[in-house]
């Protein structure tokens, strides 16, 4: 096991730069996951940990060792790191057993090991009884176990995930995304998850590194991600957002359309222009009163019904926003009534578009 | 540091191999047709009057207008042959389609060689089996079939290269889009329409492209028209080379000559199909499957669709069997047709002369060295170029497919000037010289392809799983496209085994094949002993497919 640092990691492929000068550490056991739009460098950046792609600039290190620095670069079966795959990558001319055994026989282990940690790594993912079976006859979860199991069977310094999720469907995917973490925190292996699905990368990491256009966005827990969003692409990418034109006013208030906001963050920003309020539908909630802190009259201009919620379109001080009511809230289309926006909740964001 | 000395030594070591083997016999028969005389001879001095006899008489211009006509003649019936069977099976009800197709690409496992020497006996003017029945049950007079006449070589080479442009078509119909034709049938456009305006219109780069690949074959087609026409009535360019080095007056330097005039030809042939086969890529329409597209009815269309595929077999396969069976086992002549008997003694006698049982011995060898070293090198240089992504891939790439455009007549001729002087001259070695050359591009395109179309993370996670390159490439990659790699082999064994072209140019005592046996045979006039050469030599073919369908499971029509 250990630490992950990559500094200024440049790709580039002719005049497209994938990657452009992109820096982050990932501490021992932690589970980090890149993530951002598909073409915004993530996957390219998982594959130069690996060694399976050539950095143009920048350095890799794993622990102490650095693997790849100045267009000096380990090759990848010589970097103590391995990787689960998108398409799972499990080898159709071999058995589960053979599959989940290359990695320790490659290593020449003794056969008694290999049976050992190979029997204990498919026991960890529910195949046991699997062994003979051929990687073809299996289904896409099952498939999905097997890749696992032989990415974490050569104890690996650091694990590395390929959007190894994208290809199951929607059910399957939320419990292997439970049973991926749960075996992480077992294992406690340092990780690195990329993936395009926001969800995904909040329920499962320590900490989310956003990407776009092959550089860092923000990079931060999944709930100060979430909150605290520090840029339009940020507060757009993961979640829901209304994301409103914005003057600060004074110390604490803003103005958007013709509404005056009280804003927690407004003081910490002295920027005046380009800047967007961002505030979550579920941060607009219909309250009794009539006035007070940030309450406003809005007229319902559409009521969409979703089961756990009510997602409406909201028409307050000249603006549309939209809102998401506990699912109990009675709601019109074309009535008024009164919503009290947090401000706590409300964040100013700079407009990067 | 991964791959750097690979990427940089095996260019070295593949460049100057290839080149030796690909390169070096064209320039060499280049440098023959300049030449007075032998490489030897200490006389012989450069001159410009084979090329000039050649490229600059009448006589030839004739042979070349000939050539360029019956390839062209040929390449329109094979095409329009092929896209009437393709969309037959693979559009409409026609009943076991998949036993039809076989039937169809059947003749591209046999030899064309010796399906001709099964016409003549079928189809000479006075001794042909056809015309002798024609005579006695029929009481027709004159002659029913003329086999050694231009439209008969262009019907047999016709024949023969139909399968070619099936494969062509149907895979061609198999990649586009079924809501195209869907589409225009509920727009009210009934299945001629649709076939008509929208069907042909997008198969139509396939259709060239087919055109252009057996318009060269059929340009540097030897066996066919030296069979069929004897007396060489009908000229053509492939026969003339061979003419020039084998019959009095002999001149090297004058077939060479006329070996670059074939060459040109084939080049601008090959172009026309390269331009026609990009423009088919374009064409290939992605689709989401696992829906058939709604099948043609044929209703009464049926039984003279079924008979059409019928009667190709029966023309392709079944009477030339039967005729060459008929003459290796019986001792027939035109009057005793019907009652000639039926004996072995020819066939066994003939089997066991020890020139039969030298040349199958020659022909085994052949038929097991070629494949395997081109089959190794093909795989080799795509390994090289897909997955080391060498320096000067393009260059290797560009080489390796370079042959395609060579008939074997003369690649043929280049290695004979090539290897005249050395000890591998008369051997079987230098056949194998040649067919290696001459069978790369479809060793070469096979694994590559195969290589293409596995998933780059199987070797990957090998990698990471700590397995080094070479043991990436023995435990994962040749593994997963081993099936790709035997239907190359077969493949080239097939060819191998039935080649003639460049064989009979490079022919000496001691490395006769069983295609040249029979060749000679035939020259001597003996045809009985040709078919039963040319029998012992389908079996040879016939074992190897049934070797490789079955037993290694190889879909050879895959391969092609």
């Amino acid at each position: 096991m250990a630490d992950l640092h990559v500094r200024d990691l440049v790709v580039r492929y002719g005049h497209v730069v994938a990657v452009d000068g992109v820096s982050f550490d990932v501490a021992e056991g932690e589970f980090v996951a890149l993530l951002g739009p598909s073409g915004c460098g993530k996957t390219t950046t998982l594959r130069c940990i690996a060694g399976l792609e050539s950095a143009s600039a920048g350095e890799i290190r794993i622990g102490n060792d650095v693997v790849a620095r100045d267009g000096r670069e380990t090759p990848p079966e010589r970097r103590g790191v391995n990787m689960v795959f998108q398409s799972y990558a499990v080898w159709p001319h071999m058995t589960v057993f053979d599959n989940v055994a290359y990695g320790l026989r490659v290593q020449g282990l003794p056969r008694a090991d290999v049976q050992a940690r190979t029997d204990e790594a498919l026991r960890l993912v529910g195949l046991g009884g699997f062994e003979r079976r051929y990687g073809t006859e299996l289904s896409g979860g099952q498939q999905q176990r097997v890749a696992v199991a032989r990415a974490v069977v050569t104890a690996p310094r650091l694990l590395l995930f390929d959007e190894p999720l994208s290809n199951l469907d929607a059910g399957l995917r939320e419990r292997m995304r439970f049973e991926l973490v749960g075996l992480q925190r077992r294992l406690g292996r340092t990780s690195v998850y990329v993936t395009h699905d926001q969800a995904e990368a909040m329920v499962m990491s320590d900490r989310i590194i956003l990407m776009n256009r092959g550089k860092i966005v923000q990079e931060s827990s999944p709930r100060e991600l979430y909150e605290r969003p520090t840029s339009r692409f940020a507060a757009e990418f993961v979640g829901s957002a209304n994301l409103v034109e914005a003057r600060v006013d004074g110390p604490g208030r803003i103005v958007i359309g013709d509404l005056v906001l009280h804003a927690r963050s407004a003081g910490e920003t002295p920027r005046q222009s380009g800047l967007l309020a961002c505030i979550r539908p579920e941060n607009i909630v219909p309250v009794a009163e009539t006035s007070g802190e940030n309450v406003f009259e809005a007229r319902v201009t559409r009521v969409s019904f979703l089961g756990a919620t009510v997602n409406c379109e909201l028409a307050v001080g000249g603006l549309t926003l939209r809102a998401e009511f506990p699912a109990r809230t009675r709601v019109n289309e074309g009535t008024t009534l009164h919503v009290r926006i947090d401000p706590a909740a409300v964040v100013l964001v700079s407009d990067d578009a | 540091m991964r791959g750097v000395s690979a990427r940089t030594s095996l260019p070295l070591i593949l460049i100057p191999l290839l080149a030796i083997l690909v390169l070096v016999p064209i320039a060499f028969m280049f440098i023959g047709a300049v030449l007075s005389g032998g490489l030897l001879d200490p006389a012989t001095h450069f001159t410009l009057e084979k090329l000039a006899s050649v490229y600059a008489s009448l006589d030839y211009l004739r042979t070349v207008v000939s050539t360029l006509s019956i390839s062209a003649l040929v390449a329109v019936i094979a095409t329009i042959a092929g896209v009437l069977l393709a969309w037959l099976i693979a559009r409409t009800d026609l009943p076991a389609r998949g036993a039809m197709e076989m039937c169809v690409i059947a003749p591209l496992f046999l030899s064309p060689f010796v399906g001709a020497i099964a016409w003549l006996i079928l189809g000479s003017p006075k001794a042909g089996l056809l015309n002798v029945l024609a005579r006695q049950v029929l009481g027709i007079d004159g002659v029913l079939i003329n086999v050694a006449t231009q439209g008969g070589i262009v019907a047999i080479m016709a024949l023969y290269f139909v399968p070619y442009a099936y494969l062509t078509v149907a895979s061609s119909l198999r990649s586009i889009d079924p809501a195209m034709e869907e589409a225009s049938y509920l727009n009210g456009a009934g299945v001629l329409r649709t076939t008509l305006r929208v069907t042909l219109p997008v198969i139509r780069p396939a259709l060239l492209s087919a055109f252009f690949f057996i318009f060269v074959l059929s340009a540097g087609t030897f066996a066919i028209p030296a069979v069929l026409d004897r007396s060489a009535q009908v000229r053509f360019l492939a026969v003339d080379v061979f003419q020039a080095s084998a019959t009095y007056p002999i001149d090297y330097g004058r077939s060479a000559a006329i070996g670059t005039l074939l060459f040109w030809v084939s080049i601008v042939g090959i172009a026309g199909y390269r331009i026609a086969s990009r423009a088919a890529k374009r064409f290939v329409t992605v689709t989401a499957r696992g829906y058939r597209i709604r099948l043609v009815r044929l209703r009464a269309w049926r039984a003279p669709a079924v008979a059409l595929v019928i009667a190709y077999v029966a023309f392709a396969i079944v009477l030339p069997y039967f005729a060459l069976i008929y003459s290796a086992f019986t001792r027939f002549n035109s009057d005793s047709l019907f009652s000639a008997p039926w004996s072995l003694t020819n066939a066994v006698a003939v089997s066991q002369s020890p020139e039969v049982v030298d040349s199958m011995r020659n022909t085994l060898l052949v038929g097991v060295i070629s494949p395997t070293l081109c089959v190794s090198l093909g795989v080799l240089i795509a390994y090289a170029v897909r997955r080391l992504r060498v320096r000067g891939a393009r260059v290797l790439d560009a080489m390796a497919m370079f042959p395609i455009a060579v008939p074997g007549i003369v690649f043929g001729t280049g290695v004979f000037w090539t290897y005249i002087l050395t000890p591998a001259y008369g051997t079987i070695w230098v056949l194998v010289l040649a067919f290696i050359a001459s069978y790369l591009p479809f060793a070469y395109r096979l694994s590559e392809t195969a290589l293409l179309q596995i998933d780059r993370a199987l070797e990957e996670a090998s990698s990471l799983c700590g397995a080094s390159h070479s043991r990436t490439a023995a435990r994962i990659t040749l593994p997963l496209i081993r099936p790709a790699l035997l239907s190359a082999w077969v493949m080239v064994f097939i060819f191998s085994v039935r080649e003639i072209s460049a064989a009979i140019l490079l022919t000496s005592s001691d490395n006769v094949v069983l295609s040249v046996l029979s060749y000679n045979y035939l020259d001597y006039g003996d045809v009985p002993k040709a078919a039963v050469v040319g029998l012992l030599q389908t079996v040879m073919l016939a074992i190897g497919i049934v070797l490789g369908r079955f037993i290694f499971r190889v879909r050879l029509a895959r391969a092609v």
